[in-house]
């Protein structure tokens, strides 16, 4: 795993001017402040941009709330067939 | 799905000793068995992990119940011995039975895996696939260990290092979901590379359960609660590594706290969250859910038994859903009537 997820996230979340770039063009932030994440991260980053700009104390009540309301939601996996 | 664990438990349970001699013994291992059952039923299917893979790759899935039943028995295996090392209260068995009962229950569950195994012969499995796949679970075995002495030396520690934790959940869990979706693939009509990318599969699978429990387990109250525990997981060790020195002195004696001090472990949890956790783990378990599907696409078979495993990956951590929220996320939860009745 990357040495620079960690980085990049801790800065988007205490650094509003970075998380706001990281929503608009990741690569470009990133190249930016001399950070790298491979294809994988970036994807994720990509498709979490929503949730990263979530100030981190709403988004930890959003997750606390969740795992309930979508294991209800979720419908049993059919049996394969024999 | 029913059909297919029933099978699974009842060779399970046929594998137990039958003698009177044994009688609290073999109960024992049977009431585990029953409440690990009861609970799967309502809960993840992980247990059909090789079965599923077996089927993706053209195989049949009736030769796959055995390797099913020897990973869900070395499964409650590391289970009893986990929460005897761990010191974990939450359901445990040795706070049921002791802890010298539960070590011999943990033993005959080992043994009861390889008996499972080594029976292989009888469902139509070669003698030659039968030893590869003993070997293979031994040394998945002995990798597991060398990942727990490692999670355990770490624990007495202190400032474990993110990515040596990172190595440590590889080796006790990554490598074990890995080992069931490769000898479930090894037993289909698939090539080495699709054995192979249903082990890429597994192995990021575990990982993701792993990120999952460690998100739970922040703010999970009770017996299952990381801080109270006093335990080192994902979010704690990315706090860790991201705070400024100061802040990190101040965060180590929360942690050190934590466990006999409710206000502190209030503190470390509000410090830990407002440095940004709770999103490194989505992107770290967004990284191992996109490398879970890439795995599974780049077999290059699309079946029902393949459908089945994506949506295992959905199911393993429901955090990710917010992702495909719309409009406001916080609005669209946050207005819901759930919510208010907290």
């Amino acid at each position: 795993m990357t040495t620079h997820l960690p980085r990049i996230i801790h800065l988007a979340t205490t650094d509003a001017d970075f998380c706001a770039e990281l929503q608009a063009a990741p690569q470009v932030a990133l190249a930016e402040r001399g950070l790298e994440a491979n294809a994988d991260e970036l994807a994720a980053l990509v498709e979490l941009r929503s949730l990263i700009a979530i100030p981190p104390q709403k988004l930890a009540t959003l997750l606390a709330i969740v795992p309930t309301r979508i294991w209800q939601a979720v419908a049993p996996i059919p049996a394969p067939a024999a | 799905m029913d059909g297919v664990a029933d099978e699974i438990y009842n060779l399970i349970e046929s594998l137990l000793p039958q003698s009177t001699v044994g009688s609290g013994f073999t109960s024992d291992l049977l009431s585990l068995v029953h409440a690990v059952y009861a609970k799967e039923k309502d809960n993840l299917s992980l247990i059909v992990l090789p079965v599923l893979c077996c089927q993706a790759t053209d195989g049949d899935a009736h030769r796959a119940i055995p390797v099913a039943a020897a990973w869900q028995l070395l499964y409650l295996a590391a289970q009893v011995l986990d929460d005897i090392e761990d010191g974990e209260t939450d359901h445990a068995l040795w706070v049921t039975l002791g802890k010298p009962q539960a070590l011999n229950i943990a033993t005959g569950l080992i043994f009861a895996s390889q008996r499972a195994l080594s029976g292989l012969p009888r469902w139509g499995v070669s003698a030659s696939l039968t030893l590869t796949f003993l070997d293979d679970f031994g040394r998945t075995i002995l990798r597991m260990c060398a990942g727990q002495h490692a999670d355990l030396a770490a624990q007495n520690g202190a400032d474990l290092p993110l990515e040596q934790y990172q190595a440590i959940v590889a080796a006790k869990s990554g490598d074990f979901f890995a080992l069931a979706c490769r000898v479930g693939a090894m037993l289909g009509a698939g090539d080495a590379h699709q054995v192979a990318h249903y082990a890429e599969f597994g192995y990021n699978l575990g990982v993701l359960l792993q990120i999952s429990d460690d998100l739970v387990g922040l703010w999970e109250s009770g017996p299952r609660n990381d801080l109270a525990a006093g335990q080192q997981t994902l979010p704690m060790l990315y706090a860790m590594s991201v705070a400024a020195p100061r802040q990190r002195a101040v965060l180590r004696e929360l942690l050190l706290q934590a466990p006999g001090d409710a206000g502190a472990e209030t503190e470390a949890r509000q410090m830990i969250i407002a440095l940004g956790a709770p999103i490194y783990l989505l992107a770290e378990a967004q990284v191992h859910r996109l490398q879970a599907e890439a795995a599974v696409r780049a077999a290059g078979q699309f079946s029902p038994a393949s459908d089945q495993l994506l949506t295992l990956v959905d199911r393993v951590m429901p955090g990710l859903s917010l992702i495909h929220l719309t409009g406001d996320a916080e609005s669209d939860l946050f207005s819901s009537q759930d919510i208010e009745g907290r």
